[in-house]
């Protein structure tokens, strides 16, 4: 899930509906969007993550950060409640939590479900929907007062038993995306805004590694 | 009573970090949100990326539970109870009176519970409960460590111990409560 989550590029919302005679919008069709997508070569952004649950009268909010850089690096990073890291570097994956001053090992990166997602990151991260096997996606032009997203559904019903689709909102800088839905049915949502990215800086490889 | 200063006072919902110790050095970090009330008891936990791993639940002075959602290896036999009777022995008073109250030999004061072939005993320090200990068949079942100043009952760290070969550690933080 971390993976999918991973496919954040905070930028401004809104999206201008198109006017006549304007350049066609850069998420028009799948291959304008990895056009798009393909002109970011770094991202770093901080996140807030809520989720809500029928049995909590207030979200749960966690804070993170996350870095990207292209083609297969990844930070994905959260500061409150939990700490806890993602890091994917020259192939690498490594998921820690920090626990008693330290990072420890984190086992659930064997459950299933995140072994498939981070399959997908890439791909996500390319702006490359169309060519997932295990979301079919969707893409959904803006409307007034709503901004073009992708919705993705899984091609597996077994994952779909698990999350029923994801909402990827789409931001006016191209490449870029506002905000991201995971929706589980019957289990509510979560919502996770971008924030104060920044886009195309340098970032060292250490950022991409576990702390030592 | 001092004792019963160990569990928070019906209803509440709380939300804890959970840092989960397992055996052959497995960790996990999840968020475990609990509700009670009269009707009963409901238990959530969901990863850091807020997908509900389990979700169960267990109607007052009903035998069984009910589990809405349960993801590998959430899924696998027992642990449903497992982390019912977790939440259970950590949160919900023991019902009745205790049997006996009175002190270890080790000076410590305790109330003690006994029903149904399980025993539970509340430690009390010198500024109120210190843990809970559970035991089945004169075994130690389960220890729990009640950590810092409790507000409305929830203590804002609690440390949980099942002893054994397939015993393991839940440190849970209180990050919210209502």
């Amino acid at each position: 899930m971390r993976n999918q989550l991973a496919l954040a590029f905070a930028g401004l919302l809104l999206t201008v509906p198109a006017v006549e005679g304007a350049a066609p919008p850069w998420y028009q069709d799948w291959n304008s969007i990895r056009r798009a997508a393909a002109g970011i070569k770094t991202i770093e952004a901080s996140f807030v993550q809520t989720r809500t649950l029928k049995i909590l009268s207030r979200p749960l909010v966690s804070r993170g950060i996350m870095a990207y850089r292209r083609p297969n690096d990844l930070r994905w990073e959260y500061r409150s409640p939990l700490q806890t890291l993602l890091v994917v570097h020259a192939g690498n994956v490594r998921r820690l939590i920090q626990h008693g001053g330290a990072w420890v090992a984190d086992a659930s990166a064997k459950l299933e479900a995140m072994k498939i997602v981070l399959g997908e990151i890439n791909l996500w991260l390319d702006g490359n929907f169309s060519s997932s096997r295990t979301f079919r996606p969707e893409l959904r032009p803006a409307e007034p007062g709503q901004p073009a997203r992708v919705e993705l559904h899984p091609v597996d019903p077994s994952l779909g038993k698990i999350i029923s689709r994801i909402t990827i909102t789409l931001a006016e800088r191209p490449g870029t995306v506002n905000a991201i839905d995971i929706v589980e049915e019957g289990e509510g949502v979560t919502h996770i805004k971008f924030e104060d990215a920044q886009y195309d800086k340098a970032i060292p490889d250490e950022r991409f590694e576990p702390p030592r | 009573m001092r004792c019963r200063q160990a569990f928070p006072a019906q209803p509440w919902r709380a939300t804890h970090t959970i840092f989960a110790s397992l055996p052959f050095g497995q960790n996990g970090a999840m968020v475990g949100v609990t509700a009670v009330d009269s009707a009963g008891l409901h238990a959530v936990l969901l990863s850091p990326e807020g997908i509900c791993l389990f979700d169960a639940s267990k109607d007052t002075g009903a035998a069984d539970l009910s589990v809405h959602r349960a993801v590998p290896p959430f899924d696998r036999p027992g642990f449903a109870s497992s982390l019912m009777s977790d939440v259970g022995h950590a949160y919900l008073a023991p019902t009745g009176e205790p049997t006996a109250i009175g002190r270890y030999a080790t000076g410590e004061s305790v109330c003690r519970w006994s029903q149904a072939g399980e025993t539970t005993d509340v430690v009390l320090g010198a500024d109120g409960p210190r843990a809970v200990r559970t035991y089945r068949e004169a075994q130690l079942s389960r220890e729990i460590d009640l950590l810092g100043s409790a507000t409305g009952g929830l203590f804002p760290a609690v440390h949980l111990r099942v002893p054994g070969p397939g015993g393991y550690v839940l440190d849970m933080r209180l990050v919210d409560h209502e």
